[in-house]
């Protein structure tokens, strides 16, 4: 292994050179990623193809897979990250497709197109380096032997074998737990979209809806808004004192009591903004689930005869109206916001904070003219 | 004629890349950044990483200052919920900033010492011992137990085991008479002489600072029953190598050539001071006086008074005014009307960085002879100490003297409890050069006796904290070995040296 060795901070000064090991370690070796991959297919179509579905199955094999960032390293290691040859990996998954026209060639010209397509993909990791049970790869995303890839892992509170929350019994507060929790993983399993349009005489309506589930995000964000107080956790109980909800107190090793009149000590920026409520990630993890309505879009066709009679020298002219990210159904336990938001571009996934622009709403107006 | 040709290229290739030097075409070697450098180059590197992780560094401060009651967090700006509170996470910088950091140092010496064992060169073998003993004190006075024996070793131990902190103290004692003996033979090359910033290559200040700093590691386990005798055998083996302890104006100090520049100032100066243009730093404005800490000084005539402090308005207001430790703080509460860290401690952007002074070294010796385990005497050691303190806050040695004779709180001869003493003036030493000492002496022998406890209503174990929790990342990264270390808790898991 082989680390590169750059000016310490700061330096030079004037002549003075100084240098620093760097964090990261390389594999001078570092071989190919090689992926097998296998499939099958399926495709049909009924009455002239006006309904077709196309399935397909797949698996592939990873070996020798790369973490693009590396993976984490314990700083008593000496480094901070390591780029290697991280493991091997199962994918499977299956693939519908399915498109029709149920309603065509009617006298007024209506015609109606839909098109649903569904995919599951369920993933596992069958070693790693080292003979490692699992690996962080940053943002609290981990690779876990025998587990889908990447699982979200982040701290809880302390809780008794029920997992209600053990509050101090004078305080009233959440006791904190370093150790991690896994909470699933972060890429959604399933994906079903939908697409659809209608036809009558020169006017198009179409739109496209997509649901996405299986998977969990790590709010980061969040703990921001309950730190400046701004969040509408943090005025729930109106920044007065408040028995954590579902909590209990330990009276005696292994005896948890309902809490039932213990108030945290405090209920105003002192409980929300301190370390223990906010840095507890487990406060900010829930379902990524979503049912979007990515596009809808209401399109005229000039007509030709028009055009001809007008303007021959076009040969056709079309306008229409079109709304991006239009609507957005969300699980009940996410009060925030999109779950597709994401820190970066590397392979952790489903975690955001304060410095990603928030999805943009997007209502446009085009013209085409073709010569 | 087109087989010909075809020939003709084979042979040309062959004969054009054979004339290459080898990894002609490997892209994958970037000469730009280098993966081996002299040692010399290493050693001037962590040396001022040293000063800028610890004792020059804002997180030896940040939380131990304000326990110790020497600086309070001002009003109209929020924060400091976990220093004021001592309710702080694994996730707090207290918590992951000094074993980051620690650890990062450390891995800087590894190399030094591997590099200078292949090239034979005994001085820096001997500064990497002391230096990564500087920093594994450390680890251990703010964590406990901590991986040692598999630490620094890149991918060879991915999950370094945690070891037993006593085993990791007497080790250091070793590696420290080792250094010592290497000391006493190295031979410096003028070039390793100009590498080392913090004593150009002087064999016997570094015996020195050795010796100085195993005093302070055998000096935290006083309080451990049955330990005396252990403590004695180590410190014969200092005496035996005869360099002695760091004495008055021979305290070790770190100065690269810090320039009037963003980034190569002073790290002390560069965040409780004044920026590049002489504003003063959001830091300067935030870290005001505190009561406990200029009380002291104000009712017992104390010179050092407009040395640590400044008057209200930074310097430009003709009172003295501080916030008592935790107090609820309104708007008014600020720079303009409480006062601020004084120019005894803020000299100039390019001061020297103290990392062990002489009076830091002085009161050791002064304690270690009270106890009986230095042969020196125990009050001139004392009243050194608090002369060279005097000295080094730019005041004389005759106002110290004055200070040593007229006040009751210095003066030995009118105090009984003569560690109290020691102690109480050691604190009152150290503020604005190490705030960890103090805390950890206060941890050690519960002195200064009445050292304030915040007073904020966050507060909810009525304690100073005893130690750092372990980082998130250890919990992240090297789950097992940190997990098998039991729940930590700040107020009772106690490093093994706190038994009283």
């Amino acid at each position: 292994m082989v680390s590169t060795i750059n000016p310490a901070g700061n330096f030079p000064y004037g002549s003075t050179a100084g240098y620093s090991i760097d964090n990261v370690v390389y594999d001078p070796n570092l071989k190919p990623e090689q992926t097998i991959s296998k499939e099958i297919g399926f495709d049909i179509g009924f009455l002239n193809n006006r309904i077709t579905l196309e399935t397909s199955a797949y698996l592939q094999n990873t070996k020798d897979q790369e973490i693009i960032n590396g993976i984490d390293l314990s700083g008593t290691t000496g480094y901070t990250s390591a780029i290697i040859n991280t493991g091997e990996g199962e994918n499977k998954g299956i693939e519908f497709s399915l498109n029709a026209a149920p309603v065509i060639g009617l006298s007024n010209g209506f015609r109606w197109n839909v098109g649903v397509n569904y995919s599951y993909n369920t993933n596992k990791v069958l070693s790693l380096y080292q003979g490692q049970n699992q690996l962080g790869i940053g943002d609290n995303n981990y690779i876990v032997v025998g587990q889908s890839f990447p699982s979200l892992q982040v701290s809880t509170y302390q809780t008794d074998p029920e997992g209600r929350v053990i509050v101090d019994a004078n305080t009233g507060l959440p006791l904190s737990n370093p150790i991690n929790k896994d909470f699933g993983q972060t890429n959604p399993s399933s994906v079903l979209g939908i697409n659809t349009s209608f036809t009558f005489k020169n006017f198009t309506l179409s739109g496209v809806a997509e649901y996405r589930s299986g998977n969990v995000f790590y709010n980061s964000f969040a703990s921001t808004l309950d730190f400046a107080g701004i969040s509408y956790t943090s005025a729930q109980a109106g920044r007065e004192r408040f028995i954590y909800p579902n909590s209990v107190i330990q009276t005696s090793p292994g005896v948890f009591v309902p809490n039932t009149n213990t108030t945290t000590i405090n209920g105003n920026g002192s409980f929300w903004a301190d370390g223990i409520r906010t840095n507890t990630a487990s406060n900010y993890v829930m379902s990524a689930a979503f049912w979007k309505i990515r596009e809808l879009s209401l399109a005229y066709q000039v007509p030709t005869q028009w055009l001809q009679s007008r303007a021959k020298f076009i040969k056709n002219a079309s306008i229409a109206l079109i709304g991006r990210n239009l609507f957005m159904f969300r699980p009940s336990d996410n009060i925030y916001t999109d779950p597709e938001i994401n820190v970066g571009t590397g392979n952790a996934q489903g975690v955001n904070n304060l410095n990603q622009t928030p999805p943009t709403r997007i209502y446009g107006f085009t013209a085409t003219i073709g010569f | 004629m087109k087989k010909k040709l075809i020939y003709v290229f084979t042979v040309s290739a062959i004969l054009l890349f054979g004339a290459c030097k080898k990894g002609f075409l490997d892209i994958n070697d970037n000469p730009n950044n280098a993966t081996v450098v002299k040692p010399a180059l290493v050693l001037t590197g962590a040396l001022n990483n040293t000063a800028a992780y610890t004792t020059g560094g804002s997180i030896f401060y940040s939380f131990a200052a304000l326990w110790m009651n020497y600086w309070m967090t001002p009003g109209g700006v929020s924060g400091w919920y976990e220093e004021r509170s001592y309710n702080f996470t694994t996730n707090w910088s207290g918590s992951t900033t000094l074993w980051a950091n620690l650890y990062d140092n450390l891995n800087d010496y590894a190399y030094l010492e591997t590099q200078s064992k292949a090239s034979g060169q005994n001085f820096f073998i001997a500064v990497a011992k002391t230096m990564k003993a500087w920093d594994y004190q450390y680890l251990v006075d703010f964590y406990g137990n901590v991986p040692y024996t598999q630490a620094s070793k890149s991918v060879v131990f991915l999950n370094p085991k945690y070891d037993k902190a006593q085993d990791i103290y007497e080790d250091l004692a070793k590696q420290l008479d080792t250094a010592a003996n290497l000391f006493k033979t190295a031979t410096v090359s003028p070039a390793d002489a100009g590498a080392d910033i913090y004593a150009k290559g002087d064999v016997k200040k570094w015996g020195k600072f050795a010796n100085t700093l195993k005093l302070r590691i055998l000096l935290r386990q006083s309080e451990m029953p049955g330990r005396a005798q252990y403590i004695k055998d180590e410190i014969a083996k200092i005496t035996a190598n005869g360099f002695g302890y760091i004495a008055t104006g021979e305290g070790i100090f770190n100065n690269p050539g810090y320039l009037n520049t963003a980034g190569k100032q002073n790290p002390f100066w560069a965040v409780y001071g004044y920026g590049v243009d002489g504003t003063r730093t959001a830091s300067h404005g935030y870290m005001l006086a505190s009561s406990y800490g200029m009380n002291f000084l104000q009712d017992n005539d104390d010179p050092r008074l407009g040395r640590l402090y400044n008057t209200v308005n930074d310097g430009a207001g003709s009172t003295y005014v501080s916030l008592v430790w935790g107090q609820d703080v309104n708007f008014d509460q600020t720079i303009v009307t409480v006062s601020s860290i004084g120019k005894g401690v803020l000299k100039s952007y390019d001061q020297s960085q103290p990392i062990i002074t002489d009076f830091e070294s002085l009161f050791l010796q002064a304690e270690a002879s009270q106890r009986g385990y230095l042969t020196s005497s125990a009050q001139s050691n004392y009243e050194a100490a608090v002369k060279a303190n005097f000295v080094y806050l730019g005041l004389t040695e005759a106002e110290a003297t004055t200070y040593l004779t007229d006040q009751d709180v210095a003066n030995w001869t009118s105090n009984s409890d003569k560690i109290a003493l020691i102690i109480k003036q050691k604190w009152a030493a150290m503020n604005g050069t190490n705030a960890i000492e103090p805390w950890t002496d206060y941890r050690r022998l519960e002195l200064p006796a009445d050292m304030p406890i915040s007073i904020a209503s966050t507060v909810t174990t009525k304690k100073i904290p005893v130690r750092m929790l372990y980082p998130q990342r250890e919990y992240n990264t090297n789950a097992a070995n940190v997990i098998a270390e039991g729940t930590i808790n700040q107020f009772t898991s106690r490093i093994f040296w706190d038994v009283k």
